[in-house]
């Protein structure tokens, strides 16, 4: 860099040689330029580099660049595979991460509230009177060899009673909804770096193709 | 066919359309990917690979201009081929010359008409290009390649950077500061008209 010709002054030189400055900005540089011979000779100088690089033979190409069927056989131009592909891993693993983050808010919120405990009687208190009723319905028999069915029918239904007691209150069992409070942090770990790995090899796919 | 045909035929996977692209643009892609990578090999590699990825990425171009998105393209696998080399430097096992530069005079250099002497300083000029060149940013490079040798506009060479044009600007001038102390050594063993300061006298 010439010295005394400060960044900005160069940057303004430079942009003036190509003919980018505004009328404004031009007019001013060229007053300064009557005035200053340090800036002149440094514009002299930005001139001849760029005429030197404006001088730089052009390259022949060393064969035909078109391409051949089996050169693109990979894949056809409007579809990208590997993108889409990118995308949906990401997209799925997106949206997994939300729902074990709101999982694991609502069960914080769920540990916090001890009053929430007796609603885990409802279901199972209200299959089985369901089980009542349809057992009542299906006892009144039309033809006498219904009665057995209907005694069968009726431990089918209050199966799902007995089986709600070793289940959580959303129905989901005990062992998963342990596993997924002790392994929550690191299933969101896992999953937001899936999401992050993809949708850096996605945007990179991106940035060679766009 | 003019080129928004061609592009819209070769959308629809039509090889034959997109050739014709590659017969328009081969020599533009293959010089910017030679100047930013320095070497022919390097440089028939990104050209061929982005022509691939053009093809293949069809679909994503939205109009504007195909010269500035192929570009991108280019410019994008020199950028990524010049980190490679930056992690694992590798050095020639046959240098081209005992000074690492081209042995002869190459043919791709030759004017028709043009005497030996001129072939030899062409030859000599183009070298002490590339080697400063060589010493750049590979971002300053790609800018003054965009617009002192290929002589593209500031909104071109911005578009093909996806940089602002301000930002286009600032390092243009940075590296043609950068250049002229190193060409400034080089040129000194030119004829004289490669030592012209100004244009008009060129």
């Amino acid at each position: 860099m010439r010295a005394g010709i400060s960044p900005r002054n160069l940057e303004r030189l430079s942009a003036y040689l190509d003919s980018a400055l505004s009328p404004r900005d031009r007019a001013q540089i060229e007053q300064r330029l009557g005035a200053e011979p340090t800036l002149a000779a440094a514009l002299k100088e930005l001139e001849g580099t760029r005429a030197l690089l404006r001088r730089a033979p052009q390259r022949r190409t060393p064969h035909n660049f078109s391409l051949t069927r089996s050169m693109v056989a990979a894949s056809k131009p409007h579809t990208s595979r590997g993108w889409n592909s990118l995308n949906l891993v990401s997209a799925a693993a997106t949206l997994m991460l939300v729902l074990v983050l709101v999982g694991d808010f609502w069960a914080a919120g769920q540990l916090g509230l001890g009053a929430a405990a007796p609603a885990a009687e409802e279901p199972a208190a209200f299959l089985a009177q369901e089980a009542d009723m349809k057992a009542s319905e299906t006892n009144v028999p039309e033809f006498g060899e219904a009665a057995p069915q209907a005694t069968g029918e009726f431990q089918l239904y209050a199966e799902p009673a007995e089986t709600n007691r070793a289940m959580g209150d959303d129905g989901a069992p005990f062992e998963l909804r342990s596993f997924m409070q002790q392994n929550a942090r690191s299933l969101e770990i896992g999953l937001g770096a899936i999401v992050l790995i993809t949708s850096v090899l996605a945007w990179r796919q991106r940035r060679h193709g766009a | 066919m003019d080129e928004i045909q061609l592009i819209q035929a070769a959308q629809q996977g039509e090889l034959e359309a997109f050739n014709h692209l590659v017969l328009s643009y081969q020599g533009l892609v293959f010089n910017v990917a030679y100047r930013l990578l320095g070497d022919d090999a390097s440089a028939e590699d990104a050209t061929q690979e982005a022509f691939i990825a053009a093809y293949r990425n069809l679909q994503r171009y939205r109009g504007g201009s195909f010269k500035a998105w192929l570009l991108r393209i280019v410019t994008n696998g020199c950028y990524d081929e010049l980190r490679r080399r930056k992690r694992r430097p590798q050095t020639e096992l046959e240098p081209e010359s005992q000074d690492g530069e081209e042995p002869m005079q190459p043919s791709w250099l030759a004017d028709p008409g043009e005497g030996p002497q001129e072939l030899a300083e062409r030859v000599e000029l183009n070298a002490a290009i590339q080697r400063c060149l060589n010493q750049l940013d590979a971002e300053f490079r790609a800018v003054v390649v965009l617009v002192d040798v290929q002589g593209m506009d500031y909104a071109e060479a911005a578009q093909v950077m996806k940089r602002p044009l301000g930002t286009v600007k600032s390092r243009l001038a940075r590296a043609r500061t950068r250049l002229q102390g190193c060409l400034q050594g080089f040129v000194e063993l030119l004829p004289d008209r490669f030592r012209l300061h100004t244009e008009e006298t060129l």
